[in-house]
């Protein structure tokens, strides 16, 4: 830990002819203590961090910034971060030698404390893939991590070739089509609601789901507007449905399937839905072809106690593959992982609302009964 | 006889003579998280739990850095075209130095 005001001016010298919509910002954050994702976990500290394209630092706020509600525990302010550079004064300090991670413990505690960093932001900001960058005396490092690995560049000279950074900057602050805004990586199907839509939904929990005033304006303080399918039929085009209230569960892990679950609501219909956002591994069976497979097979009767899938959409294998939403780190390719997203209708209840022991048994044997005919009779 | 299950069992007492032993029993070992007294909690068994995560996913690429910045950071731009007047003399990271010389003071603080 230590001054890197100068790498701080060097950076923001190289963005500093980007169009301003578009710049990033550098920011000395070696004081600055990020609360990480996971709550037994220590404090992070980056050394420098690069806010959203728009974002100037120091008390601007980022209402239009692709971020999402987390628990009250978590940190905002990797939210406001495009991404993250750790600096460390030589280049032995740098973590991999000959192609892997060196065997000793600075070099571990370098790895984890990148890994760490790409948990954060791919977490915080519901992004598809993130990079961090290390520097190491004069040499840096760019890690491009998403949901199955990491890529990581060799190490090169940023301060005699200054271009490389330059031009990676560049292109980072210019998505591909079909986003117009933000960054590599970032989400572009997920968007904070504008305060008008906030209002509509609002209006909507109050005269259709008996919301009271407090709790409905909590439920959608932060609330999302994401891109789903109403349907299973791939030519149905996405329509944007609006989180309700905080997320009802989601994986702290940086690899695996990244599973999120909320609460939504459509402007247009009249339920609440669960929408679930998670990372299949390509060569699982989609999630919807299962409850597909019940009605087909005359196993869904009317008292099944089982939700309806009533919408998904396959990411990966719909969006254009620069989005993200198939992830590429891994070899063989099905090991990659495609980002799925589903609707389930009706919503059921926490275990702590049921009013009686009886009904929480019954909870219990209806979501083992669920879970047998999803997974065992198929 | 049975043991009644609504009266309370005696609680034994010492023998006259012999010492009572007060030492706990023994908890059978459980499968549980236990984690009083576990690595699992120590920052030492943290990182090597992240390193353990990350050693077997991560790739390094092997190709030229160019090649990659194309291929992996996927955009919209056109070629960049780098600033003009941005050398490296006009920013702090000085050029051409011992690596000591430029970081040195800076590191003072952590190494000593």
């Amino acid at each position: 830990m230590f001054d890197t005001s100068c790498q701080v001016e060097l950076l923001n010298k190289l963005v500093a002819h980007v169009e301003e919509p578009r710049r990033l910002t550098f920011a000395d954050s070696h004081l600055t203590s990020f609360a990480t994702v996971h709550k037994t976990e220590h404090e992070q500290k980056p050394d420098i961090v690069f806010l959203h394209p728009g974002d100037r630092g120091a008390g601007s706020s980022t209402p239009d910034s692709t971020m999402l509600p987390s628990e009250s525990h978590h940190s905002e302010r990797y939210r406001r971060c495009a991404g993250v550079i750790e600096v460390k004064a030589h280049e032995w300090q740098d973590p991999i030698q000959d192609g892997k991670i060196h065997a000793t413990k600075t070099a571990k505690e370098t790895i984890a404390q990148i890994a760490k960093n790409a948990r954060s932001l791919i977490m915080e900001n519901m992004s598809c893939f993130v990079f961090v960058i290390g520097i190491y005396g004069h040499q840096a490092r760019i890690y491009r991590f998403d949901r199955v690995g990491a890529i990581v560049l060799p190490s090169f000279n940023y301060v005699e070739d200054y271009t490389i950074l330059g031009r990676f900057f560049y292109r980072l602050v210019h998505p591909p089509a079909p986003a117009t805004s933000g960054i590599v990586g970032a989400d572009h199907t997920i968007a904070p609601a504008t305060k008008e839509e906030k209002i509509s939904v609002l209006f909507k929990l109050l005269h259709g789901f008996s919301y009271g005033i407090q709790e409905g304006t909590m439920a959608v303080m932060n609330s999302h507007r994401i891109q789903v399918r109403y349907g299973n039929d791939a030519s149905t085009p996405l329509i944007p449905c609006f989180t309700v209230g905080d997320c009802l569960s989601g994986s702290a892990g940086l690899f695996g399937r990244a599973t999120i679950v909320w609460i939504v609501v459509f402007l247009e219909r009249e339920e609440l839905y669960v929408l679930k956002d998670s990372w299949r591994e390509c060569h699982r069976r989609a999630e919807y072809t299962q409850y597909e497979s019940l009605t087909l097979r005359g196993h869904r009767e009317p008292n099944t106690p089982l939700a309806d899938c009533v919408g998904s959409v396959d990411m990966g294998k719909e969006m254009s593959a620069d989005g993200g939403y198939r992830t590429l780190s891994m070899t063989p390719d099905t090991l990659n992982r495609t980002r799925n997203r589903l609707l389930l209708y009706p919503v059921g209840h926490t275990l702590e609302s049921f009013s009686s022991t009886r009904s929480l048994v019954e909870g219990i044997r209806d979501a083992v009964k669920g879970g047998r005919l999803l997974y065992c009779i198929i | 006889m049975n043991p009644d299950p609504f009266v309370p069992p005696k609680i034994p007492q010492p023998l006259p003579g012999i010492p009572h032993d007060l030492t706990p029993r023994k908890h059978k070992e459980q499968n549980g998280p236990y984690v009083a007294n576990s690595d699992v909690l120590r920052p030492e068994a943290n990182v090597d739990r992240w390193v353990a995560r990350v050693e077997c996913r991560l790739f390094v690429y092997t190709g030229p850095v160019s090649e990659f910045i194309s291929s992996w950071v996927p955009s919209s731009a056109a070629d960049y075209d780098p600033p003009a007047n941005l050398g490296c003399s006009a920013v702090s990271v000085p050029k051409g130095r011992a690596e000591d010389d430029m970081y040195g003071p800076l590191v003072h603080g952590i190494l000593w």
